[in-house]
């Protein structure tokens, strides 16, 4: 028994130190496996099953700095799916603290992102594009996770006792579903209940007027989006300092936690929604894409991460 | 890096950027020796710019009480302990500054400071250096053996700024109109950069917007020739603003600015050997032990307290100081007027802003109303 688990424990380690491992091919590319129907949003779909993955050896970014002076995230396990529509991620990667919030000053948010040329054919530098070779970053965030998840994340959510007297424009006697609380004139007036404070009325209720004192919101900065559809950001660069929200996108995905582990799915059209700002795929083909992941609890953020040991890595969709 | 010249240091020091000065820098005097620490200034921005949802610990303006109040949390002890022990030679730094000899990972040597950090306002207020032994003490000068003092502070806005440096998207820039500092709003993706490498902690995010902001020097009011909210509010009268010239062979001995740091030498930059060139400038209480106000505020100390007692003889720099507080319209030049004893401020076309007496008039009021018989005076 005790050979068995130092057996085990053996493989463990080397399918973490030895990598990229291609799990059941020699080839060291991801294979997207084509697909009838829709891709799965969903990390835990049956549709993942039988589908090959990569390991993928990741080390820390401190090529430029600010950098990360160590790694935490040693490997990432990846999945691809495509319909004749759409493409589908799946990253799986130990994490041990589960960071999903960036609504406190000294917390940042678990993350992962992949990276495309935007050019057929062309190696773009892996660090983030260059001038001539733009590319696309689909990044998802597990903040952004948590705000699809149970709505836009604010400092009321943060620290759930705090209080703090009024805000400029907003209503002191709001109710926990963020309904204003009518005092009829032969009420006696009563303490508001501590639920009940300006604190709790959720942005989204904000007049115009009140919405003008969240200045990133005031400027439509994206980070600031209290309506956000999807926990994924499309966006592209051409270097260092470029990276750009695109303006629409339809570019999706979902994020679930399992015994220490995310399981993110990264969906996109496969063909460009707009060119000159999108990866265009097709099957049969070869491509190159890039990862990146974020350790909340190392403040990971911006160039601070992991990302995928020697830059691009080929991805291949099987017909 | 590049090599910039940085004069508070008296040498040259590394810096991410190429040198580049304003044309004009906006700055600010504190005269130390006024504050109560009333907050008047904290509450006057507070309630102008940052009131929203998620800036609920945001103060670009606050006032701690030295040396044992901060805001955030040990701010300056922290960085001072980053750096260790740095040496001056005369006016020359000889340490290294937040750029200099930084590890491979960063950009700018600083800390992000812990949330647990900004939920005092100013932890260990009014505390003094030293518990009152003897009787008397208080009173024994000329300084202190006992002793504290109020330090209100706003963004430096550095000529060499920290959170410029450190920003990876260049969402931080600083205007070549008055050198004011800012943060895009639209651009920052809330990375912290500038909060962790601020050595001033004086840029602050937003748990709300999820991006960083920082103290714009109410750049409205600057554009309209008028100072800045905490300067105008501020009932001991110890602030005044105006430009700096920042070409240092062509000095105005007639700018407040450039009289109160270049020619009496009596304002001092704070933390000068951080290596921003902050543009705040403090003129030191004179009961405080130099060896603590000289690690503050340079070796320009003795020569500041020297300047401020002598005031009263020196009716140029009187002049000077008594224009704080005094206007609201930023003055260009200033004079003094010996025939009516009057500091006078003029603006950039030579016309005149304020006169102030530099002797304050004395009426004496009447012990009882003639009419009515009512005590005009304290009877009590």
């Amino acid at each position: 028994m005790k050979k068995i688990f130092v057996g085990i424990a053996a493989l463990c380690l080397a399918a973490s130190f030895a990598s990229p491992v291609f799990a059941d091919d020699d080839k060291i590319e991801i294979r997207s496996k084509a697909v009838t129907g829709a891709v799965p949003l969903d990390p835990n779909s049956p549709v993942w099953k039988d589908v090959k993955y990569l390991m993928v050896g990741m080390v820390p970014q401190n090529l430029v700095a600010p950098g990360a002076a160590e790694g935490s995230v040693p490997n990432v396990k990846v999945k691809s799916v495509h319909s004749d529509k759409e493409i589908a991620y799946l990253l799986e990667w130990y994490d041990a603290t589960e960071n999903d919030t960036e609504t406190m000053m000294d917390k940042f948010s678990d993350a992962a992102a992949l990276m495309f040329p935007v050019k057929q054919k062309t190696e773009p530098s892996f660090m983030m594009g260059d001038a001539d070779n733009p590319v696309q970053i689909l990044y998802w965030k597990a903040a952004w996770q948590k705000d699809i998840d149970k709505g836009y994340q604010d400092v009321r959510d943060a620290y759930p006792n705090y209080n703090y007297d009024s805000y400029p424009f907003v209503d002191t006697m709001i109710d926990a579903k963020g309904n204003k609380i009518v005092v009829k004139d032969n009420e006696i007036y009563k303490p508001v209940d501590p639920q009940d404070r300006a604190i709790n009325t959720p942005i989204g209720k904000y007049s115009d007027a009140a919405k003008g004192y969240l200045p990133g919101l005031a400027v439509k900065n994206p980070r600031s989006k209290i309506d956000r559809t999807t926990p994924v950001e499309e966006l592209n660069a051409v270097g260092f300092g470029t990276l750009t929200t695109q303006a629409d996108s339809k570019a999706n995905g979902k994020g679930v936690r399992s015994f220490g582990y995310w399981k993110v799915v990264i969906t996109h059209p496969l063909k460009a929604e707009y060119t000159g700002q999108d990866a265009d795929l097709t099957a049969g083909d070869h491509f190159i894409t890039a990862i990146a992941i974020w350790d909340g609890a190392k403040k990971n953020r911006a160039g601070r991460k992991n990302f995928s040991n020697g830059g691009w890595i080929s991805l291949y969709l099987e017909k | 890096m590049a090599t910039v010249k940085n004069w508070q240091l008296d040498r040259e020091m590394e810096y991410p950027y190429e040198g580049n000065r304003p044309k004009r820098q906006i700055t600010m005097f504190f005269d130390l020796n006024k504050c109560i620490a009333c907050q008047t200034c904290t509450m006057a921005c507070k309630t102008t710019w940052t009131s929203g949802k998620g800036q609920e610990a945001v103060f670009w303006n606050n006032v701690e009480s030295k040396p044992y109040g901060f805001y955030p949390l040990a701010w300056d002890v922290k960085v001072l302990d980053l750096l260790g022990s740095q040496p001056w030679s005369g006016s020359v730094y000889k340490g290294k500054t937040i750029f200099e000899d930084v590890s491979f990972d960063e950009k700018v040597r600083g800390y992000l400071p812990d949330e647990m950090d900004y939920t005092s306002p100013n932890l260990g207020e009014d505390e003094a250096s030293q518990i009152q032994t003897t009787e008397g003490d208080y009173i024994k000068g000329p300084v202190h053996k006992s002793w504290g003092f109020y330090l209100p502070r706003i963004c430096n806005h550095c000529t060499y700024p920290g959170c410029l440096a450190a920003c990876p998207r260049k969402a931080i820039y600083k205007r070549q109109d008055d050198g004011i500092v800012l943060i895009d709003q639209s651009k920052c993706r809330g990375y912290r950069e500038c909060v962790k490498a601020c050595p001033y902690k004086k840029a602050f995010y937003n748990n709300t917007t999820r991006v960083s902001e920082k103290c714009i020097s109410c750049y409205p009011k600057i554009e309209a020739g008028e100072m800045s909210q905490c300067v105008t509010n501020c009932i001991g009268r110890i602030r005044i603003q105006a430009f700096k010239t920042t070409d240092l062979t062509k000095i105005r001995k007639n700018n407040v600015a450039d009289f109160l740091i270049h020619v009496r030498k009596i304002a001092l930059p704070l933390y000068p050997q951080f290596g921003t060139e902050p543009n705040n400038y403090y003129i030191p209480p004179i009961h405080v032990d130099p060896a603590y106000l000289t690690q503050m505020f340079g070796p320009g100390v003795e020569n500041a307290i020297k300047q401020y007692r002598n005031a009263g003889k020196d009716k140029e720099l009187l002049a000077a100081l008594i224009l704080f507080g005094n206007t609201e319209k930023m003055s260009d030049t200033f004079a003094y007027d010996a025939k009516t004893d009057e500091a006078v401020a003029y603006d950039e076309k030579g016309k005149e802003i304020v006169r102030v007496p530099c002797t304050e008039p004395i009426y004496i009021r009447k012990v009882l109303n003639a009419k009515s018989g009512a005590f005009l005076t304290n009877n009590t």
